[in-house]
């Protein structure tokens, strides 16, 4: 089947200006040979944005009347065989958590861009917020693994939702990418960015074997199945959120869930994210931990940390989860304080990083909520004092 | 066409091995047996075909099929089907499912379904009753039905009209049957089928176990006194003057054409875009 080349873009309504990251976005989307983008939202990700930007190279477009539609139609669009991203803000991803756990359960690629402002609810549109963390990774019903990725800078939205793109693909999973206000509405200016190639690709069932021989969920060692692509003969199936057997037909028996359950964990937890799912900058004992629009500042502060003599290194987690616990323990091999940075009220990234990693030494937590952005001298400010070995 | 296109089916080669959940007596029943009949007269191989639903009984029809199936969550049947049509304009989309699934957690996208008019067909099957939950009162349960644990004295609230709202909203073609004759189904689902944007059938079909009293609906049903309207008013007035039991009869066929939001490029690469951010 020849894939035609559709956008079906969903514009909000909102104001106008040019929106770098914006536009980076789309870009990302437009070069990960992501066709599809369907949203509901005024929220920042669209004011102005990608789109306006997004069906530059010509397309269907539809506007969805709301997120639990938006979400639904790219699972659609991409259960029938073509990438689909999603963009919206935090009231809307709480509108779409339902279906993204139909995502994991069907084993359908989607992708959700989260242009995080302060919450809850209406809370401060649109206004830059990191607290749509919780949600991102914790936010949907029963055991349901998937992506959350976040970009670590302006120019690295292009980089992460390309990649999300293709961890989403690669996984038939769906992966959710979180930026806010400050990443979605900055301009900056940021160098050319390199032409990324990623070997992750959906795995496709190409046919040839008997109709009733193909198991759409098989259980397979890595836990990914070939996914069928309605037009393709003999791979007629049924996807479904209910849990079912390898078949992909209903069943409520305990080994079926139990071998479905850790097909879906394995997926995650078996693939090499090979050395994106952080940005490592610097050398010292003290380590600044940060996600996200906290980056920058801490970026700087390394800087002025280093010209006050105070060495220290910058982990930017730019893999959320699934978790990666050893990969962060190296990256901190050496390492005795670790402060955690992040815009959130009660300190969302650092309650997750104490349930899910191990971190050495004595861990500090500088954690306020939007919307002023957190700056470089706070985060100086919070290591003041701290007594270096 | 492909050479396997040419090839004739029989209802058969659209039904799975699965067996329905479905409780003896279901009209549910008939309805699977009309939609493959349809299918076959359809003359497409079953993998061009795609049967989107949500949840409820009726929303099980997918898995019964040999077609691809996405049986999703509650409501959102009409918003997945609308993605996978304009991502894959070459399949024949039919969406299925009940009164509750549709008119009331979907009623938005319903409605919103409607006035885009994407090539779909929408098969709804009444039964006035949430039947999975065992049998509480739904959208289109009469206000004085008494059936319910949950509302004994009756919902008192009037029923939603699915055909004469689907017509206000825009919806294309518009048809009532009964599952009683699955003959007359066929004919119309295929129809519905064949017909551009978007068709909504709305199908009686009786619940027995929850309204045992729908066993009377094949003597209350009667045939249609007039054939289509292309008149979209005339239509409305047949509808809001109908007691809801007039069936076998396409009651709207509307011209529009079908969804198409074709945006032109302004850019023939993405070399090209990027020259756009270049300083």
């Amino acid at each position: 089947m020849a894939l035609r080349s559709v956008s079906i873009a969903l514009a909000g309504s909102g104001g106008a200006g040019v929106v770098t990251a914006g536009a980076a976005l789309q870009e990302a989307a437009a070069r990960a040979g992501w066709h599809a983008l369907m949203s509901r939202s005024a929220g920042p990700q669209i004011r102005g944005g990608e789109a306006a930007a997004l069906p530059g190279l010509g397309g269907t477009l539809v506007q969805a009347e709301d997120e639990l539609a938006s979400i639904n139609q790219i699972i659609g669009a991409s259960w029938g065989g073509v990438p689909a991203l999603t963009a919206t803000s935090g009231p809307g991803l709480s509108l779409m958590t339902e279906s993204i756990g139909l995502a994991v359960a069907a084993e359908v690629p989607v992708v959700i861009v989260d242009v995080m402002r302060g919450g809850p609810s209406t809370g401060i549109p649109t206004k830059s917020e990191q607290s749509d963390l919780d949600i991102a990774i914790h936010g949907l019903h029963g055991d349901a693994p998937h992506l959350v990725v976040a970009p670590v800078s302006i120019g690295d939205c292009l980089f992460a939702t390309q990649w999300a793109v293709a961890l989403a693909e690669a996984l038939q999973a769906p992966a959710i990418v979180l930026g806010d206000q400050r990443l979605g509405q900055a301009r900056a200016v940021i160098e050319r960015p390199g032409d990324f190639v990623f070997a992750a690709r959906r795995m496709v069932y190409e046919g040839g074997a008997e109709a009733a021989a193909y198991r759409r969920y098989a259980i397979t060692a890595s836990g990914v199945s070939p996914m069928a692509r309605p037009g393709g003969a003999g791979g007629q199936y049924t996807a479904d959120g209910l849990e079912h057997d390898e078949a992909g037909v209903p069943s409520s028996r305990a080994a079926d869930h139990a071998a479905q359950l850790d097909k879906r964990a394995r997926k995650l937890e078996c693939h090499d994210y090979g050395e994106h799912w952080a940005v490592i900058e610097g050398e010292g004992e003290l380590a600044l931990l940060a996600w996200g629009s906290s980056v920058p500042p801490c970026r700087e502060a390394l800087e002025r940390l280093r010209e006050a003599g105070k060495p220290a290194r910058l982990v930017a987690m730019r893999l959320l989860s699934p978790a990666q616990p050893e990969k962060l323990a190296r990256a901190l091999a050496g390492v005795t304080r670790v402060l955690v940075v992040e815009q959130s009220h009660s300190g969302q990234f650092h309650r997750y990083l104490r349930g899910s990693f191990d971190l050495p030494g004595e861990v500090r937590s500088l954690h306020r909520p939007g919307p002023l952005p957190i700056r470089p001298a706070e985060v100086c400010d919070a290591v003041r004092g701290w007594a270096m070995p | 066409m492909s050479v396997a296109a040419q090839k004739r089916y029989t209802a058969k080669d659209f039904k799975s091995a699965v067996k329905p959940i479905w409780c003896p007596g279901c009209g549910d029943y008939a309805v699977l047996n009309a939609l493959a009949k349809a299918l076959a007269e359809l003359g497409r191989p079953p993998e061009e075909i795609a049967i989107v639903s949500g949840i409820g009984c009726s929303s099980r029809i997918p898995a019964y099929t040999s077609v691809y199936g996405f049986h999703g969550v509650h409501g959102r049947a009409l918003p997945l089907a609308t993605g996978l049509k304009l991502a894959r304009p070459d399949l024949t989309v039919i969406v299925t499912g009940g009164d509750g699934d549709g008119f009331s957690i979907g009623g938005n996208h319903f409605l919103h379904a409607c006035r885009r008019n994407v090539d779909l067909t929408y098969v709804v099957m009444d039964n006035q009753v949430y039947g999975m939950t065992k049998g509480q009162a739904s959208p289109t349960t009469p206000p004085d039905w008494e059936g319910s644990k949950l509302t004994p004295e009756g919902t008192g609230v009037n029923p939603f009209q699915p055909l004469a709202i689907g017509l206000a909203a825009g919806a294309n073609f518009v048809a009532r049957c009964f599952s009683g004759d699955p003959n007359n189904m066929a004919a119309i689902l295929l129809e519905g089928i064949r017909h551009p944007g978007f068709s909504l059938i709305q199908v009686l079909s009786p619940c027995i176990t929850f309204r045992p009293e729908q066993m009377e609906w094949k003597r209350v049903v009667r045939t249609a006194p007039v054939d289509f309207t292309e008149d979209a008013a005339r239509a409305a007035r047949r509808l809001m003057t109908d007691d809801g039991f007039n069936v076998g009869k396409v009651l709207y066929r509307g011209s529009r054409p079908a969804y198409a939001h074709e945006r032109p490029a302004r850019a023939t690469s993405l070399a090209e875009l990027e020259r756009e951010f270049s300083l």
